[in-house]
C-alpha cells in the first residue's frame, strides 16, 4: 500500500517534468552518411529518423532498398525469418516511395538520392532522373512480392523435412540408446515400441514426402537455384549406423540414412523367426510338462519321453537371448526329468540281491552324480536371473508361470527338491559302501583246532581281552576265493600277538602267528592293515611295540597262498600304520604311517608314507605334510588324494599329491559338528566317500579336485 | 492489484525515460523505486574504506569476482557462495603479482563457463595504456594472464571486456572519440570484435543507438542477444545509469532501454546476473551491490548445464569440443572447449527451445544429449557428467552354426591398413568375448577356429561413436569331408539290409543317425564312434574312426588293430545272429588284479543289453581271457570272476541270467602270441558267444 501512496505523489511529480527528446534531422544527421559511411551505421539513424518521419519519400525508398538488400544476401533457407520480414517491409516501402516520390519530388530533393546516379553537378548536387528511381521501386515492388509468393511454401516444405527427418533419426538414436543389441529389440518389441518404429517409418517417409514437394515449390520459382538429390545409406551395423546429430540439409547432395528400410528388416525378422519362435517355446513346455505329469505317475517300464526337446531347440532360444532364462528352464527341465526317471529306477537295487555291488555303486552314483550336475546348472540359471531380461518373454512366463515374478521363485523352489533326490542318493550309497564294509564281520564265525575267532572291527582293537579267542580285523578275498583275514589273540601274559590266516567259507585253511622281532612275549602286535597283491598273494602291515620300553617296530610282510612268509620289510619309522594301498597302474604298494603310538599325544600333522615292492626288500619314504589326522587315501588319474581331520573333529583337510608325493592341491572345510570317519571309499573320481558308521550322521564326498560335493553335517564355512 | 502496480511503473519507467527531471525530481523518483526495488550491499566483500566494484559472477551464480584497491592498488579477487553468504576473497595472485603494485587491473569478467577471466590492466609491455588480457583456470589456480594482441589492443585505452558463452565475440570499450559537449566523466564507446581462425576480427564500434558517445561497461548476456551498459545520457538518472539493448535476427540493436530497478542518481556500473536471472549485481558509490530483478524485467529463464568430462575408463580429466545447436532448426548456438585442467564445463541455455548437445574429442567416443527447455518455468541446474571412452567393446559371438555351441577361436584384429593390432582368444565356453578396439579407426576382424572355415567381418570406428558396447555374431560353418560308410556281413560280405548307423561325435556333443551304406559328411580334426546295427538278425558292431586335420580319414583295422592313416572309407561287418556265433566284446576294462568294471566297459556292455533286449530267445556265453601274467591257474579264476562281473552287469538290467553263462579261460586262448605289452592287451578280452538263439522271419 505504501509503494502505490509513492506511485500516486509521483503522478503529481510528472506534469512539471521537461519534454526532451533526441531529434534527428534528415539533412544534417543522415544524409551527409550516405555515400561515406556503411549502412550498418546508416541504418539505425534512418530507421529512428522513419520512425517519427514515415512519409519522407527518400527515407522510403533508401530503407526500401536496404531491406531489400537484407532479404537478397540473407539465406532463403536458414535466415528464412527475417528474409520474409526484410522481403516484406522492402515490399511496403516501395510500395510507399512509388507514392510518394514523382519526379517534382526528385527534381526537388536530388540531394536525397545520390545513390541513383554517377553525374554530379559541380556544387556536388547530383543529377537524378525520376524515371531511374521509378525502375528501382517498380522492379524492387515485384521481386519483393515474387519473394513473398514463392519462399514460403519452398521454406514451409524444406523445414517439414527437415524436422521430420530430425524426428526419424532422434527416435531411432533413441532406441539405440535404450536397446544395446538388436537381438534385444526383437525379443523385447511391444506395443510400445511398435509405434516407435512406426512413428520412425512415418516420419521418413514425410520427409521424403516434404522433400518432393519442396523440389516441386522450389522449380516454381527460379531466382531459387535448386540443385539438390537424396542419397539413401543402408543401416548395416546396428549402434554404429542411422546415428546422426545433425543431418546438413543445404548441400547439392543430401545424404540420408535408409531408417524405412531397416524398420521393414527389423519387423520382418520378429515376424517371421522371432513368431516362429515364441510358438516353438510353448510347444517345448508342454511336451515337457505332459513328460512331467506322465513321470509323476511313474510305473516301472512305463515308457516316458524323458528327452522330449532337442539341443538344437534351446540353442535357437540362445541365439536371440544367450542366458535366455527360457532356454535354462527348458535345460533344467529335460536334465530333471532324466534324474527322476533314473532316481525312479534305482528303488530296484534297494532290494535286489541279484544285483552285484559294484553294478548297484556305479547305478547310484551316476544319479547321485547326475543331481549333482543339475544342482550346480540350477544355480547357474538362478545366478544369470539377476542379469535376465524377463520381459523378453513376458506372455511365456504369464501363461506358464503366473509371471515373471513367480517364475523368479521358480529356481529356487526347485533346488529342495534336488537337495532331497542328492540325500536320498547319498544315503542309499552310504548304505551300500557300509554294507561292503560290514559284510566280512555278518559270516559265520570260524573255527581252528580248538581256537575260537570273534569278528572285530579294526576300528575296535584291543576293546576285548578274553583269552583263547582270535580276534579278526581284516578280511579280503582274492579270486580264488581265498579270504585272508588278520588279528590279533592274547597270549598267555595277555599280550596282544598279532596272527594272519586265511580261510575258505567257514573253513580255516591255515592259521599262523606273526613272527616277533622281539624276544618271545615282549611285544604288543598288531596286523593294521591287509592287502591282496598280484598272484593272490597277502600283504599285510604289522606294528609291534615292546611291552617294556617305548620301542616301536614296523613289519610290511608279504605271504603266499600258503601263508609262507615271502618277505618280510622293516620299515624305518616309529609312527604307527595306517593304510595299506596298491598303485594304480603298477606294481608297487604303498604304506602310511602316522601318530605317535601313545595315542596321539601330541595331533598330528605329517605323516610318513612307504613305497614299496612285495617282492623287495628296499622301499622309499617320505615325509608329507596332511594338516591333521589321517582319514583316507585315494587315488585318481589326478593323483593321491588324503583326507585328514582336527583334533575338533569339525575342520577337515584335503591334499592332492602327485605319484612322487608332492602337494599339489590343498583345501579344508570347516562343520558346525563334530564329523566322524570310519570308513574311506572311493567310487570314482568324484565321488570320494568318508562316512561314520551306520545311523550315525557323518558322510561326506569329495572330488578328486577336491571339491566338496555332499556333506550330511552342514558346513560352517569353506575354507579355514 | 499487481497488475495495476505493473501498469502504474510502466508509466514511470516510460515517462521517466523520455522526460527531463529535476534533480529532486530524481531524488524523489529514486527513493520510490529504491523502496520498491531495495538494492542490498553485498556486506561480505564491501568495505567501508576502499572501493570494491566491477562485479562479474560465474554462470551458476556460485563465484564471484571483482576489484578492489583494499591492498593499495586495484586488483582482483574471488570469492565463493557458501551456504547463502559469500566466503573470505582470495586474491587473483596470478594476475595480481603479474604486473607492477602500482599497475591497475581492471574490469574482470567471467567466461560464462567459468573457464577464463578477462580484464583490463596496465602491464608493461601491453600495446597501450590499458590492454585487454585473460587468464584461464588450471583447476583452483588461474594462469599468467596472456594479452589479447595486437588485433584488439592499440595504442590507446582497451577495457571494460565482456565475452558471449562461446567466447567468440567480445564487446569491450575505447576512449570516446565522440564524448558529448558538457559531459566531464570519462566516456568511452563500445566496440566488437569476432574471434577467428587466424585472429581477432577488425574492431567495430557498436552502432547507434548503442553508443551515444559516454557508454561504459557492456556486459553481454548468457543469450549472446542482450547487452546491458553503462551510459551517461539524456533521460537517465543521474550519473551512469544501466540500459539493456538487443541484437535482432538483421544485426540491428534495438533501442536501448534504462533499467529503473537498479538505476540510481549515483554512477551504477557494471551489471552481471548469474544464469538464475534473478539477482542482478552492480557496482554503485563505491560498493557492490544487489537487487532482485523484478519478474516482469527477467529476460530469459536460463538453464545451467555443468559437469565434468573424463575418460571413461581412468577418470582423467579430458578438454573436448562442445557444440550447442538448436534441435529444431539445427542452428548453432554455441560451441567452445572445456577446461583441460579439470575436464569442468559449464553451458548456459536460454529456457524455450530444445537443444542437441554434442561432445567431441578425436579417438574418443562423441556424446549427444537432447535437452527440451521448451516448458521449463524456472532457472534449473543439471549436472551432467560426461564419461568419454578410447576403446569400444565389441562383444562377438561365436559359435558352430550347426550344433551353436561355443567355439574355441582366434579372433584377428586388423587395422584399414591390414596391420595385425589385436589378437584374441575366445574360450569355447562362453559366448561372449570381448575385443577392445579404439576408436577412430576402420577394423577387419578375422575370426578362424581350427577345423572350421573363417569368417571375417568389418567395423567402423571413424563416424559417430556414441555407444560403447557392440554385438557380433559369427556362425562358422565347420569344415567336413565325406565319408563313405558301407555295413557288410561279416561272413558273406554282402551289404546289410535295414542297418542303421549311430555316429557319436567324440570331440563335441553330436550325435548323427543315419541309415548305413551312405556317404555322411564327417567334421574335419574330429574322432566318432561309429556303431552299426541291424534288425535284420545281426550282432552289433562298432569302430572308432576320426578325421585328421588334414581331412583324412583314420580307420581301426578291425583284425590287426592297427591304425589306417589315409582310409577311403568305412568297412563295418555284422555277425548274423547264430548258434556258435561269437562276437569280441570291445573296451572292456577291470581294476588292475580285479574283477571290477571299470565305468568306462558299460557303454558296449549297453550294446549286449540292447541286443539281448531285441533277441529274447537268444542265450549267451560271456567268456573271459587274460594275459600270460600270473599263475595260468590264478588267471583262470580271475577270468572267470571278470566274466561273472559281466554278467552282473547284463543282468542287472532286466535280462534273466538264465541266459548267460560265464566262463573264464585264463591265458589259455590268446588270439595272438602273448610277446609283446600291445599283444598281450588284445589277448585281455571279453567274448561273447551265442549258444542258441530262434530268429523270426523277418530276422
Amino acid at each position: 500500500m505504501q509503494r502505490f501512496i509513492y506511485i500516486i505523489s509521483l503522478l503529481i511529480l510528472l506534469p512539471n517534468v521537461i519534454y526532451a527528446q533526441v531529434e534527428l534531422d534528415y539533412e544534417d544527421d543522415i544524409n551527409p552518411y550516405f555515400l561515406g559511411d556503411s549502412s550498418e551505421l546508416v541504418f539505425p539513424l534512418l530507421f529512428d529518423f522513419f520512425k517519427n518521419n514515415n512519409d519522407h519519400p527518400a527515407t522510403n525508398i533508401q530503407l526500401a532498398m536496404m531491406f531489400e538488400e537484407r532479404y537478397i544476401n540473407a539465406h532463403p533457407i536458414s535466415d528464412y525469418e527475417a528474409a520474409i520480414s526484410n522481403a516484406g517491409r522492402a515490399k511496403l516501402l516501395f510500395g510507399r516511395a512509388r507514392d510518394l516520390i514523382d519526379d517534382k519530388e526528385v527534381r526537388r530533393n536530388a540531394w536525397h538520392y545520390p545513390n541513383f546516379t554517377n553525374e554530379f553537378k559541380r556544387n556536388g548536387k547530383p543529377v537524378v532522373e525520376f524515371e531511374a528511381i521509378q525502375i528501382v521501386h517498380q522492379k524492387g515492388l515485384k521481386e519483393a512480392d515474387s519473394f513473398l509468393t514463392y519462399m514460403p511454401p519452398i521454406y514451409q516444405n524444406f523445414m517439414k523435412m527437415v524436422e521430420q527427418y530430425d524426428l526419424a533419426s532422434k527416435n531411432f538414436v533413441r532406441i539405440n540408446g535404450d536397446y544395446s543389441s538388436l537381438k534385444d529389440i526383437y525379443l523385447l518389441y511391444d506395443d510400445e515400441l511398435e509405434t516407435r518404429f512406426e512413428l520412425i517409418k512415418a516420419s521418413y517417409d514425410s520427409t521424403l514426402y516434404y522433400f518432393k514437394k519442396y523440389k516441386e515449390a522450389a522449380n516454381a520459382y527460379p531466382p531459387f537455384d535448386l540443385n539438390q538429390k537424396l542419397t539413401f545409406n543402408d543401416i548395416q551395423t546396428y549402434r554404429l549406423d542411422g546415428l546422426v546429430i545433425q543431418t546438413e540439409f543445404l548441400v547439392d547432395n543430401i545424404q540420408l540414412w535408409d531408417y524405412a528400410t531397416w524398420v521393414n528388416q527389423v519387423k520382418n525378422i520378429i515376424n517371421s523367426e522371432i513368431g516362429q519362435l515364441r510358438n516353438d517355446i510353448e510347444t517345448i513346455e508342454d511336451k515337457l510338462e505332459n513328460s512331467f505329469s506322465q513321470m509323476r505317475n511313474w510305473q516301472p517300464n512305463d515308457s516316458i519321453d524323458v528327452d522330449p526337446i532337442e539341443k538344437k531347440a534351446i540353442y535357437k532360444i540362445r541365439k536371440y537371448d544367450l542366458n535366455s532364462p527360457v532356454a535354462n528352464v527348458f535345460q533344467y527341465k529335460d536334465d530333471k526329468l532324466d534324474l527322476l526317471n533314473e532316481q525312479k529306477n534305482l528303488s530296484v537295487y534297494d532290494t535286489a540281491s541279484e544285483i552285484s555291488f559294484q553294478v548297484k555303486l556305479y547305478s547310484i552314483n551316476r544319479v547321485f552324480q547326475q543331481t549333482i550336475t543339475l544342482e550346480n546348472d540350477l544355480n547357474k540359471y538362478g545366478s544369470e536371473l539377476i542379469a535376465s531380461n524377463l520381459n523378453k518373454n513376458k506372455d511365456f512366463y504369464e501363461k506358464y508361470y503366473n509371471g515373471t515374478e513367480d517364475f523368479k521363485t521358480y529356481f529356487k523352489s526347485e533346488a529342495t527338491e534336488l537337495l532331497n533326490i542328492r540325500g536320498e542318493t547319498a544315503n542309499r550309497l552310504k548304505t551300500q559302501i557300509i554294507d561292503q564294509f560290514e559284510s566280512p564281520f555278518t559270516q559265520e564265525i570260524p573255527s581252528y583246532k580248538g581256537l575260537n575267532y570273534k569278528w572285530q572291527n579294526p576300528m575296535n582293537d584291543y576293546d576285548s581281552l578274553e583269552k583263547n579267542i582270535a580276534y579278526i580285523n581284516f578280511s579280503k578275498t582274492n579270486v580264488n576265493d581265498l579270504e585272508y583275514i588278520g588279528g590279533y589273540y592274547l597270549n598267555t601274559d595277555s599280550v596282544p600277538q598279532a596272527f594272519y590266516a586265511a580261510k575258505n567259507g567257514s573253513k580255516i585253511q591255515w592259521y599262523n602267528a606273526v613272527p616277533s622281532k622281539y624276544e618271545s612275549n615282549s611285544a604288543w602286535q598288531n596286523v593294521t592293515n591287509i592287502n591282496v597283491v598280484g598272484g593272490g598273494d597277502l600283504n599285510y602291515l604289522l606294528f609291534e611295540s615292546h611291552i617294556d620300553s617305548l620301542d616301536f617296530v614296523n613289519h610290511i610282510i608279504l605271504s603266499n597262498e600258503k601263508g609262507e612268509i615271502k618277505n618280510d620289510i622293516l620299515i624305518d619309522t616309529q609312527e604307527k600304520p595306517v593304510e595299506l594301498i596298491s598303485l594304480r597302474n603298477s606294481n608297487m604298494q604303498m604304506a602310511f604311517y602316522q601318530g605317535d603310538g601313545l595315542g596321539d599325544v601330541v595331533w598330528p600333522s605329517f605323516m610318513t608314507v612307504v613305497k614299496f615292492h612285495p617282492d623287495s626288500s628296499e622301499y622309499a619314504s617320505k615325509q608329507i605334510d596332511i594338516n591333521g589326522k589321517f582319514e583316507g587315501v585315494f587315488q585318481t588319474d589326478a593323483g593321491i588324494v588324503l583326507v585328514s581331520s582336527s583334533e575338533d573333529g569339525k575342520n577337515f583337510y584335503s591334499s592332492l599329491f602327485d605319484s612322487d608325493l608332492n602337494s599339489v592341491k590343498k583345501n579344508s572345510f570347516s562343520f558346525t559338528e563334530v564329523l566322524k570317519i570310519k570308513y574311506a571309499y572311493q567310487i570314482s573320481e568324484s565321488s570320494l566317500h568318508l562316512l561314520n558308521e551306520r545311523g550315525e550322521p557323518g558322510h561326506i564326498v569329495l572330488t578328486d579336485g577336491l571339491e566338496l560335493r555332499y556333506s550330511d553335517i552342514p558346513l560352517s564355512q569353506d575354507g579355514i | 492489484m499487481k497488475n495495476c502496480k505493473k501498469i502504474f511503473l510502466f508509466i514511470i519507467f516510460s515517462l521517466s525515460s523520455f522526460l527531463g527531471l529535476s534533480q529532486s525530481q530524481k531524488d524523489s523518483l529514486e527513493q520510490v523505486l529504491d523502496s520498491i526495488y531495495p538494492k542490498q550491499i553485498v556486506s561480505e566483500i564491501s568495505t567501508e574504506n576502499f572501493t570494491e566494484y566491477a562485479p562479474s559472477i560465474s554462470a551458476n551464480g556460485r563465484t564471484l569476482i571483482y576489484e578492489s584497491n583494499k591492498d593499495g592498488s586495484w586488483k582482483l579477487y574471488l570469492t565463493r557462495e557458501e551456504n547463502g553468504s559469500w566466503a573470505d576473497e582470495i586474491s587473483l595472485d596470478s594476475i595480481n603479482n603479474f604486473g607492477d603494485s602500482v599497475d591497475v587491473i581492471s574490469g574482470p569478467n567471467f567466461s560464462y563457463d567459468g573457464n577464463r577471466i578477462y580484464f583490463h590492466a596496465s602491464f608493461d609491455g601491453g600495446q597501450g595504456s590499458e590492454d585487454i588480457y585473460y587468464s584461464e583456470r588450471i583447476g583452483d589456480s588461474w594462469s599468467k594472464p596472456q594479452n589479447l594482441g595486437p588485433d584488439v589492443n592499440t595504442r590507446s585505452f582497451e577495457g571494460f571486456p565482456t565475452i558471449t558463452t562461446d567466447g567468440k565475440t567480445l564487446y569491450f570499450a575505447r576512449n570516446s572519440k565522440n564524448t558529448p559537449s558538457g559531459v566531464s566523466e570519462f566516456c568511452y564507446e563500445l566496440y566488437v570484435t569476432q574471434k577467428t581462425d587466424s585472429g581477432w576480427t577488425e574492431p567495430r564500434i557498436l552502432p547507434y543507438p548503442v553508443n551515444l558517445g559516454c557508454e561504459k561497461a557492456p556486459k553481454i548476456m548468457a543469450d549472446n542477444r542482450t547487452l546491458i551498459f553503462a551510459s551517461l545520457r539524456e533521460g537517465g538518472m543521474g550519473g551512469f545509469d544501466l540500459y539493456q539493448t538487443q541484437l535482432n535476427a538483421d544485426g540491428d540493436w534495438k533501442s536501448p532501454v534504462p533499467l529503473q530497478y537498479v538505476n540510481t542518481t549515483d554512477n551504477d556500473l557494471f551489471s552481471c546476473i548469474s544464469a538464475s536471472g534473478d539477482i542482478m549485481y552492480f557496482s554503485k558509490k563505491d560498493d557492490i551491490y544487489s537487487v532482485e530483478i523484478p519478474e516482469e524485467y527477467r529476460q530469459f529463464q536460463n538453464v545451467t548445464i555443468q559437469g565434468l568430462i573424463r575418460d571413461a575408463d581412468s577418470q582423467s580429466p579430458l578438454t573436448a569440443s562442445l557444440r550447442i545447436t538448436d534441435a529444431n532448426t539445427s542452428e548453432l548456438i554455441t560451441s567452445f572447449d572445456n577446461n583441460p585442467s579439470d575436464g569442468y564445463y559449464s553451458i548456459v541455455l536460454s529456457a524455450g527451445r530444445a537443444y542437441n548437445l554434442e561432445v567431441k574429442k578425436e579417438d574418443f567416443s562423441s556424446a549427444l544429449y537432447y535437452y527440451d527447455l521448451r516448458d521449463i518455468e524456472s532457472y534449473q541446474e543439471y549436472e551432467k557428467n560426461i564419461d568419454l571412452f578410447t576403446t569400444a567393446h565389441l562383444n562377438v559371438n561365436i559359435y558352430d552354426i550347426e550344433l551353436y555351441d561355443p567355439l574355441k577361436s582366434t579372433i584377428t584384429v586388423k587395422n584399414d591398413v591390414g596391420r595385425t593390432i589385436d589378437v584374441v582368444e575366445s574360450d569355447g565356453e562362453n559366448w561372449k568375448t570381448r575385443v577392445n578396439l579404439p576408436i577412430g579407426s576402420a577394423y577387419n576382424i578375422e575370426v578362424e577356429s581350427e577345423n572350421f572355415k573363417p569368417k571375417s567381418f568389418s567395423i567402423d570406428l571413424r563416424g559417430l561413436i556414441l555407444y560403447r558396447e557392440y554385438e557380433q555374431d559369427i556362425e562358422l560353418v565347420p569344415e567336413k569331408v565325406g565319408v563313405p560308410i558301407n555295413v557288410n556281413d561279416l561272413l558273406s560280405g554282402g551289404s546289410v539290409s535295414s542297418s542303421q548307423l549311430i555316429i557319436r561325435n567324440k570331440t563335441r556333443n553330436e550325435e548323427i543317425v543315419i541309415s548305413g551304406n551312405q556317404t555322411i559328411n564327417l567334421r574335419v580334426g574330429d574322432r566318432y564312434m561309429v556303431e552299426a546295427s541291424s534288425d535284420r538278425g545281426y550282432a552289433f558292431n562298432s569302430t572308432e574312426i576320426g578325421i585328421t586335420k588334414e581331412g583324412k580319414l583314420q580307420t581301426i583295422d578291425e583284425k590287426t588293430g592297427e591304425i589306417l592313416e589315409d582310409s577311403k572309407g568305412v568297412e563295418l561287418k555284422l555277425q548274423p545272429l547264430a548258434k556258435d556265433a561269437n562276437l569280441t566284446l570291445k573296451d572292456i576294462y577291470f581294476e588292475s588284479n580285479s574283477s571290477d568294471l571299470f565305468e568306462s566297459s558299460f557303454e558296449e556292455l549297453d550294446r549286449v543289453i540292447k541286443l539281448m533286449q531285441s533277441y529274447p530267445s537268444m542265450k549267451i556265453e560271456i567268456a573271459a581271457h587274460t594275459d600270460d601274467i600270473g599263475a595260468a591257474l590264478y588267471n583262470v579264476r580271475l577270468s572267470k570272476e571278470r566274466a561273472n562281473s559281466v554278467i552282473a552287469y547284463i543282468t542287472s538290467n532286466g535280462v534273466n541270467e538264465e541266459r548267460l553263462i560265464s566262463e573264464g579261460y585264463g591265458e589259455s586262448n590268446p588270439v595272438v602270441t602273448n610277446d609283446s605289452e600291445e599283444n598281450r592287451a588284445k589277448n585281455r578280452r571279453v567274448e561273447l558267444k551265442i549258444l542258441d538263439i530262434k530268429l523270426a522271419q523277418n530276422d
